[in-house]
């Protein structure tokens, strides 16, 4: 953490968790595509692209952070970017409490969302390289918005755009950021070598 | 040397936007599949293209995050800032060549899979609607390229993805409706058969692509990022020209409306028949069924028991003085040409849901009724009254039986009472007579 800190990088990403709390909670309403013959057939909800800011940031910062101090350090190399990839999950949640009073339950929805998205973002730069590994939830985003519509709401594997609160809505983001979590920790040693 | 083998500087294979076409084409058909009904836009063609507006979302995805990787990918060679024998428009070509023509495939592969329907209909597709959206995958080209230019690739590509998604949808959803025509994912909305496109939807997004796309361009042109005075003139210029654009095309070019259409001149219609002449679209003409019988058929069955028509069946929005307007959908069957010609008949119901509680709900009866009886009207000899749709579902069914086992001119009175009366909310509705 100290090398992050001295680098500079851990403001960063602390600054975009912060950023993308406050998006999350303040940005009320969403987008809504219209569809052939210009019915709207989906909304993507604000709260759910302010999280990828976030996972942007942290994608960067933890390429950048990595390529430097491999060699030989890999498997600290990986506990640290994990620690530091849990930084935004923290500021949102401690965001949470701080403003649940005043912001509703949007802002628990932007933590729910983060969690999904960084662990989304662990698995994807798990398995296809840390180049690419915020593609996992601007592509989650992306095909929720697209698909995961049941009726007139989100389906409920489409957690990215789904704005209920019960428990079933936290399973998938949880599991997702569990295995997230388990695949950086048993891939991270050929990911961060290749790059 | 033998000139036959030499390649790509870059070959096909290393090219994100190959990586991306099976994916996003393959991507685009599930949804085609899912959410895209072919019969709202089959048989006419600025439909079809307008329609294909949709797909933008992957193409222009495509397009701009294969620009995103190849920036990137620019920056990391040096290439950007290196000297090099090629002008950097040739580089910029030779890089970005292939992530707009894939995304122009991908947009030509929705045309081509709404058209299937449309091959043999009149018209042919509106070369407007296709530059828009041409111009369209440049921009989001261009925005891809500089977004790599200047951020990391780990965040230059899905802020790519998702500033399209951002952009198409905000945008193309927006109440300011001028900021619609600008992104062009609203064209989606033209064109009832009934309308055309209006041309200053896509000229707007044209106006403002073009000029957005060079000004991005320009300002992430390579070896323009070393500090000059040249590549601070650079900077200034396209950030005017991208201000000048926006600012120029949305007050000025872009419509004020909500959908990109407008009504299609009366003069585009074919007329057939008299007592009433009946007047549709070639493409009404051309499609499946035989609209023009069905309707003078309906409109016969009206007169045998004394229901003046006008002199005029129109498919046109805009009717003349005198004509009356029936909305008719391409291939549209018989029994639903009755209830719109039913429909066209009745006043509309919100002038009666707007009236008090009670006689909301008494005209709400009372609409249920007559049309119900009209249709029965309508439907005789041509199809079975029950499989005539409407607006009423089965309310007032009973009570139109009763009413038709009337004599022809109580029937009548009964009607025309009514009628009248569905246009007020003072005027008294009367009941069905007893026989």
């Amino acid at each position: 953490m100290s090398w992050w800190a001295k680098t500079q990088l851990l403001p960063l990403v602390v600054a975009a968790g912060l950023a993308a709390a406050v998006l999350g909670a303040a940005a009320t309403g969403g987008i809504s595509f219209p569809a052939l013959g210009g019915v709207s057939f989906a909304e993507v909800p604000y709260f759910s692209l302010a999280p990828l800011l976030a996972c942007a940031t942290l994608a960067a910062t933890t390429t950048r952070a990595t390529t430097a101090v491999l060699a030989t350090t890999v498997r600290y190399a990986a506990l640290r970017t994990l620690a530091v990839s849990f930084v935004p999950i923290l500021i949102v949640g401690i965001t949470d409490l701080s403003c649940a009073a005043w912001a509703g339950s949007a802002i628990w929805l932007s933590t729910r969302i983060t969690i999904g998205e960084i662990g989304l973002q662990l698995l994807t730069g798990a398995i296809f390289g840390y180049r690419y590994q915020a593609l996992g939830p601007a592509f989650a985003v992306l095909v929720a918005a697209l698909f995961g519509r049941d009726g007139s709401r989100a389906a409920r594997w489409a957690w990215p755009i789904d704005s209920r609160l019960d428990g079933w809505a936290w399973i998938l983001p949880a599991v997702i950021c569990g295995a997230g979590v388990v695949a950086h920790l048993l891939l991270a040693r050929r990911q961060f070598r290749s790059g | 040397m033998n000139l036959n083998k030499i390649g790509p500087v870059l070959p096909w294979r290393t090219r994100p936007a190959v990586w991306f076409i099976g994916p996003a084409i393959l991507t685009a058909a599930l949804f085609a599949a899912r959410f895209v009904d072919r019969t709202q836009v089959d048989g006419y063609w600025p439909a079809v293209v307008g329609g294909s507006a949709t797909f933008l979302l992957f193409s222009c995805t495509l397009a701009g995050s294969a620009a995103a990787i190849e920036a990137s990918r620019m920056r990391r060679s040096r290439l950007d800032v290196s000297p090099s024998a090629r002008s950097s428009t040739r580089l910029l070509l030779s890089l970005l060549g292939p992530c707009y023509l894939m995304g122009l495939v991908v947009q030509a592969a929705a045309v081509a899979g709404l058209s299937v329907g449309t091959w043999k209909a009149p018209g042919h597709p509106p070369v407007l609607l296709l530059a828009a959206f041409a111009a369209i995958i440049a921009l989001h080209t261009a925005v891809g390229y500089a977004l790599g230019r200047i951020l990391p690739l780990p965040a230059a590509v899905p802020i790519t993805v998702i500033g399209s998604l951002v952009w198409l949808g905000f945008a193309g959803s927006t109440d300011f409706f001028p900021l619609r025509w600008l992104a062009g994912y609203a064209l989606n909305g033209c064109c009832d058969v009934s309308y055309q496109l209006t041309p200053a939807a896509p000229m707007a997004a044209i106006l403002f692509s073009i000029p957005a796309a060079g000004a991005f361009l320009l300002w992430a042109r390579p070896r323009s990022f070393p500090p000059s005075t040249a590549a601070f003139i650079r900077t200034s210029a396209a950030a005017s020209l991208l201000i000048a654009a926006s600012v120029t095309v949305a007050l000025v070019v872009a419509p004020n409306t909500y959908q990109p259409q407008e009504a299609r001149p009366v003069e585009q219609t074919r007329c057939t028949g008299s007592q009433p002449t009946i007047c549709l679209f070639p493409e009404q003409l051309a499609g499946p069924g035989h609209p023009a019988q069905t309707l003078e058929a309906a409109a016969g069955n009206f007169e045998r028991v004394g229901i003046r028509l006008p002199d005029r069946l129109t498919a046109a929005a805009n009717p003349p003085a005198g004509s009356l307007s029936v909305v008719v959908q391409i291939g549209e069957s018989p029994a639903n040409l009755i209830h719109s010609l039913v429909d066209s008949n009745l006043p509309d119901p919100s002038t009666g849901s707007a009236c008090a509680p009670a006689r909301a709900t008494a005209s709400s009866t009372i609409y249920g009724i007559a049309e119900h009886w009209l249709a029965f009207i309508a439907s005789q000899g041509i199809v079975d009254a029950q499989s005539v749709p409407t607006t009423s579902g089965d309310d007032g069914r009973l009570e139109a039986m009763s009413l038709e086992q009337l004599s022809n001119q109580q029937q009548l009175e009964w009607f025309e009472h009514n009628v009248r009366a569905l246009g007020s909310c003072t005027r008294p509705f009367t009941e069905v007579p007893a026989k």
